[in-house]
């Protein structure tokens, strides 16, 4: 039997995308923040988490080439053999100073950040409760802890509170939830959320990995947009969307947080950032805070396409936000509608079940603040045109607004 | 508390949520009935509202077929009872 006989389901699914796979999408060149060129085309992007703009700004590209002259290519291993570079303790305490929190840990990855703290925060006999449409690094995480997990309903205070009514009476409880939501741009009801954390004694940990720079007054994301910091005892974040480049962190107030450099292997056993990303993720995060126009000038794009979309017909799956989903009603509609897109200069994200919550199928975009008002107008006309055609709206009555 | 009543509430649940018409055998295969891993997973949350516990993701592991699945839940349940 062919070792790989247990994907056969997944050659099944892409025998069907042979001339086009939309998950294995080849971009000819990148030009900017928001232009591309795909197949031999231009492409407006608009599905790249760039949430600030920030992957060709000029300070944080310039740090980065200065570290990258400096200091060579890479760190070859990890902080635990190799040790640590200034830019690592500096970013660390940067951020940690950014978020109001006494400590930070850097990691490889986003995903790292994940995998490293759920499966090193708690232990044997403790008890991790996950929203149900957690991102794949927090089930990944999961899977590597010691502790039993349960997962409550999206979003759902009401069914959190049930669940945790449940657990037996010992060990720690962890509460997983996220900023706001990749697939659907949906916000955790983190006021609520905390309120239970609080009844029950538990910890509360936070991804705000589509969140930080996004929301709050100064960017520090959702936590601070709820007014809930205080009772968020763990911050997990990523420095490849809004700050954008790449790497992970988890800051905290906790005593004793140190001691896992020396137990979460996710952070042990892999190279550390090498020195140029560490100078451009330093250089984003005095940016984001420096520049706070980012942000509103992120949000005012995301209610703008968010408004266009509405009004061409389409279902979208939360209020406006810099993630905006358009639900289509089966996945063959749904890569048609991608493909074509794609054909007009439109690049978006496909996302199809399992990697969606309930069975949906998703065509989903994320705005940046890097995006011209004009940019956003096309795209939108382009969208509704191609879902006219598909049949997921109607006819627009007249053009697509700005 | 015996197996019957257990299996039989569990068939029920995983009844609902499989695609095709029909009632599910106690053998059958829970990932050959059409579910997808989220679907299984919340198949684990509707059996917990169901029968009131927690039911640990990593228990999963234990799980191939419907009767699988009652197998297990009947023991969460056997241990509950013996704690309290």
């Amino acid at each position: 039997m062919n070792l790989l006989h247990h994907l056969r389901p997944l050659r099944e699914a892409l025998a069907g995308l042979v001339e086009s796979n939309p998950f294995d999408v080849r971009f000819d060149a990148i030009l900017s923040p928001t232009e591309g060129v795909l197949r031999g085309r231009p492409v407006l992007l608009l599905g790249t988490n760039n949430y600030l703009g920030l992957t060709f700004d000029r300070t944080c590209v310039d740090a980065a080439a200065a570290a990258l002259a400096g200091e060579g290519t890479g760190t070859t291993g990890s902080r635990i053999a190799n040790g640590t570079y200034g830019g690592h303790d500096e970013l660390e305490a940067r951020l940690a100073a950014f978020l109001g929190r006494r400590q930070a840990m850097v990691f490889t990855t986003g995903y790292q950040a994940n995998l490293g703290m759920l499966s090193s925060l708690v232990g044997p006999g403790d008890h991790i409760v996950i929203d149900a449409d957690s991102h794949a690094s927090i089930y990944d995480g999961v899977r590597l802890s010691p502790a039993s997990v349960t997962r409550f309903r999206h979003n759902d205070p009401d069914d959190l509170a049930r669940r945790l009514a449940r657990l037996p009476p010992t060990g720690n409880t962890l509460i997983v939830v996220e900023g706001i939501y990749s697939m659907l741009g949906d916000r955790a009801p983190l006021a609520e959320i905390a309120a239970l954390k609080r009844e029950h004694g538990a910890h509360l940990l936070v991804d705000e990995a589509h969140s930080l720079g996004v929301l709050g007054a100064h960017g520090r994301g959702l936590a601070e947009e709820a007014g809930a910091e205080a009772d968020v005892d763990f911050v997990v974040g990523t420095f490849s969307k809004s700050l954008g480049a790449v790497g992970g962190f988890c800051a905290s107030d906790m005593e004793g947080f140190e001691l896992l450099r020396l137990a979460c292997r996710p952070y042990m056993f892999t190279a550390s950032l090498p020195p140029s990303v560490i100078a451009s993720v330093t250089a984003a995060l005095d940016r984001m805070v420096a520049v706070p126009e980012l942000r509103a000038r992120l949000m005012d794009n995301a209610r703008h396409l968010h408004a266009s979309l509405v009004e061409a017909g389409f279902q979208l799956g939360a209020e406006p936000a810099p993630i905006l989903s358009i639900r289509v009603p089966d996945a063959g509609t749904a890569i048609a509608f991608w493909n074509r897109l794609v054909e007009r200069g439109v690049y978006i994200n496909l996302a199809l079940p399992p990697a969606t919550p309930r069975g949906i199928c998703l065509l989903r975009s994320s705005v940046s603040a890097a995006h011209e008002p004009a940019q956003l107008e096309a795209a939108a006309r382009t969208i509704a045109e191609v879902g006219a055609e598909l049949g997921v709206v109607g006819r627009p009555r007249r053009a697509v607004s700005g | 508390m015996s197996v019957e009543p257990v299996a039989a509430r569990v068939a029920r649940l995983v009844t609902e949520r499989v695609p095709r018409k029909g009632a599910v055998s106690g053998e059958a295969v829970i990932r050959d009935l059409g579910l997808d891993s989220v679907a299984v997973m919340d198949l684990v949350m509707a059996v917990e509202d169901e029968f009131d516990l927690v039911f640990p993701l990593d228990r999963l592991g234990e799980v191939d077929t419907v009767d699988d699945l009652a197998r297990v839940v009947s023991g969460i349940l056997e241990q509950r009872t013996t704690a309290t």
